[in-house]
């Protein structure tokens, strides 16, 4: 990712006036998927897009492409976007992330706002995709729920 | 100082592993999971029970001589 490319002069006010707020039920709940993908900003926080003022539509990627759209926060910020439902659960989690200052993410997955999975990772000045196999028991809980993925920036 | 970045996200099923064709005498080399090692599991099964018919054959063989 290209950190000269900063998005803060182009960040919005409509996204800067929603920092923090829940946006659940501003979208129409999509239709069950087999692929979950980011559908909707439930709480955007202290993140912003690195272009217009949505969240979800930068890392809604069928395949992770060349980081040219991206959500970036400099605060120790927390924001949720929602992946919708799915019509089997699946079982493998995958993100791509990086921090030029070698920050931390931690990424979790909620299904009817439930901690299903919380994976915590020290990050690197390069993109680097993360993947994660779930366990049958955590497939369960995620059966017909409302998925979502909470994504808080660390130290 | 803060800078973190996500770029994709995405929920999905991985692929099944590729079953694995074990070698005669099974056991060697083998790594994969889910239905894969189910399959090698099975394999290895057959593999046991035709060799304990051949040596019982066998033992009947030497039975009748």
């Amino acid at each position: 990712m290209i950190f000269g490319a900063s998005p803060l002069a182009s960040v919005s006010l409509a996204s800067v006036s929603l920092a923090g707020e829940k946006l659940a039920g501003a979208t129409p709940a999509p239709a069950p998927s087999p692929v979950g993908r980011a559908s909707a900003d439930i709480r955007r926080g202290g993140w912003r897009p690195s272009t217009g003022s949505a969240l979800y539509p930068m890392v809604n990627e069928a395949e992770a492409d060349a980081n040219t759209s991206y959500i970036r926060t400099n605060t120790l910020s927390t924001c949720e976007i929602a992946l919708g439902t799915m019509t089997v659960p699946g079982n493998r989690m995958r993100y791509k992330a990086a921090s030029s200052l070698g920050n931390g993410l931690v990424f979790e997955l909620l299904s009817d706002g439930v901690l299903v999975a919380s994976w915590a990772h020290s990050l690197t000045a390069t993109d680097d995709i993360y993947s994660h196999t779930l366990t049958p028991a955590q497939m369960a809980m995620m059966t017909g729920g409302y998925l979502t993925a909470r994504m808080t920036a660390t130290q | 100082m803060i800078d973190v970045s996500v770029s994709w996200l995405q929920l999905d099923t991985a692929p099944e592993a590729p079953a694995v064709q074990g070698t005669s005498g099974g056991g060697s080399g083998f790594s994969g999971g889910g239905y894969g090692g189910y399959e090698h599991s099975r394999k290895q099964q057959r593999q046991r029970e035709a060799q304990e018919e051949f040596v019982l054959l066998a033992i009947l063989q030497l039975e009748e001589v």
